[in-house]
């Protein structure tokens, strides 16, 4: 592996450094990342690594991009908008630096096609935005003896560590044994986050894959590195490996990918379809223009939320308030609630229907549905 | 009633009792949670036997999955 004289003018900043060095920046070029997620992780990590001289990035992405990734993700610009995030992000990265080889997964990782996509490459960084996708990411880097750099963030709160037990260290598997029941941990979507959070943390596990590559300085292994952006402050959590995980433990009970969506209790598309508490926004169109139908729609998301969005002639009951304000609702009267996504009013009609309510139903999709197919002047957030 | 130190800040707890069972007093999923006790790092299938005590310091982070 050499350096042409392009090069070497273009990373001296390196080159100087006594711990990198031409010796370290040629370890740096040989070395191969698969970032998994295009994101507001995956940006900051891709476009570091593709500065900074690494050989080899693998994108794995099968979406598209969404103004409303635009805040954080900063590998896509407006124009990009609607276009495929891996086709996006090589187009940004080879425009930083040419010498850096791009190549695009735009699928989405799965059991069958995990093993495959990261066995040519060094390192593996987390950048993905949901559970079964980061229990799968460990459990193939477990297999394959690959380091997995991990961060995820929500609202103003970051984590990050390298998982690798090949090196001594914890798995993600040994601080999460299990997933939270769907619903109970929100994404950012449903929560929210700040724009540059993902700025932060991306640029820690960038940090860490170079030192990988590099071989120097005290990894993140055994250490949960927290950031919290409104204190403005940094902690650590010790970690150990679990002498139970079922993976990375001497004798594992897993010794290969299993199913991560019904792991994580996802029900699949087609037996959601026919859930008998749920409503279309059809339907709440028909109960909204049809009073003498009687039935009322009530909106559950937040204050802050409604006052972005909202359905003209929709109440609004927050989710949070509707264990004290629920009397305020008559239980034999029929309601249609609403959300967001539809995620929490599922939340609102379980809690509702404990209390005795008999004629609740959820409207699927909630007020992004209604923007889509209803009426699109009611902005998407 | 007794308590302990949480994140900084002092939470009152039916102590002494398990990890386990202070974690589900809180309303916390103990298999969707980090913690260490009184600077120690402890795994997860160690909650059950681990005990706590009054004035323990323990910090405890939950699981976000954003990306």
């Amino acid at each position: 592996m050499e350096l042409n004289n392009e090069e070497i003018r273009r990373y001296s900043r390196h080159l100087i450094l006594p711990e990198v060095g031409l010796a370290g920046q040629k370890k740096i070029k040989a070395t191969r990342v698969l970032c998994i997620g295009a994101g507001g992780l995956g940006s900051p990590i891709a476009m570091y690594l593709a500065a900074a001289g690494i050989g080899k990035i693998g994108i794995v992405d099968f979406d598209t991009v969404d103004y409303s990734n635009l805040q954080r993700q900063i590998l896509h610009t407006d124009a990009d908008v609607g276009r495929s995030k891996a086709e996006s992000a090589k187009e940004t990265i080879r425009g930083i630096n040419p010498n850096c080889e791009v190549v695009i997964h735009n699928t989405r990782i799965s059991s069958e096609n995990a093993l495959d996509l990261i066995q040519p490459y060094d390192i593996v960084v987390d950048g993905t935005d949901n559970f079964p996708t980061r229990y799968l990411t460990n459990d193939a880097c477990v297999l394959l003896k690959k380091p997995n750099v991990y961060g995820s963030i929500f609202r103003f709160e970051g984590q990050a560590s390298v998982f690798a037990p090949h090196l001594g260290g914890p798995c993600y598997r040994c601080l999460y044994p299990e997933p939270p029941p769907p619903g109970m941990v929100p994404s950012c979507a449903e929560g929210g986050v700040l724009g540059v959070l993902p700025g932060i943390i991306g640029c820690i596990q960038a940090t860490e894959i170079l030192k990988l590559a590099l071989g120097k300085g005290n990894l993140l292994i055994g250490r949960l590195l927290l950031f919290n952006a409104l204190d403005l402050k940094f902690r650590e959590l010790k970690l150990r490996k679990d002498p139970a995980c079922p993976i990375c433990r001497e004798h594992p009970t897993i010794k290969e990918l299993i199913d991560y969506e019904t792991f994580c209790g996802i029900v699949p598309e087609p037996e959601n379809t026919g859930n008998p508490d749920e409503v279309t926004v059809q339907d709440m169109k028909r109960a909204l223009d049809h009073p003498s139908h009687n039935i009322k729609v009530i909106d559950v998301r937040e204050p802050d939320e409604y006052e972005i969005a909202k359905v003209a002639g929709v109440p609004l009951l927050p989710l949070s308030q509707l264990n004290e304000r629920f009397t305020e609702l008559d239980p034999n009267q029929q309601y249609y609630l609403h959300c967001k996504a539809g995620v929490r009013s599922l939340k609102a009609l379980n809690f509702l229907k404990q209390q005795g309510f008999k004629y609740v139903k959820s409207v699927k999709g909630g007020i992004s549905a209604w923007s889509d197919e209803i009426d699109r002047n009611v902005p998407r957030y | 009633m007794s308590s302990v130190i949480a994140n900084g800040q002092p939470v009152a707890a039916a102590v002494p009792c398990s990890l386990e069972v202070f974690l589900i007093a809180q309303n916390l999923l103990p298999r969707s949670v980090v913690v260490e006790h009184n600077g120690e790092a402890v795994a997860p299938s160690e909650f059950p036997q681990r005990q706590i005590c009054a004035g323990d310091r323990l910090e405890i982070v939950k699981i976000v999955a954003g990306g």
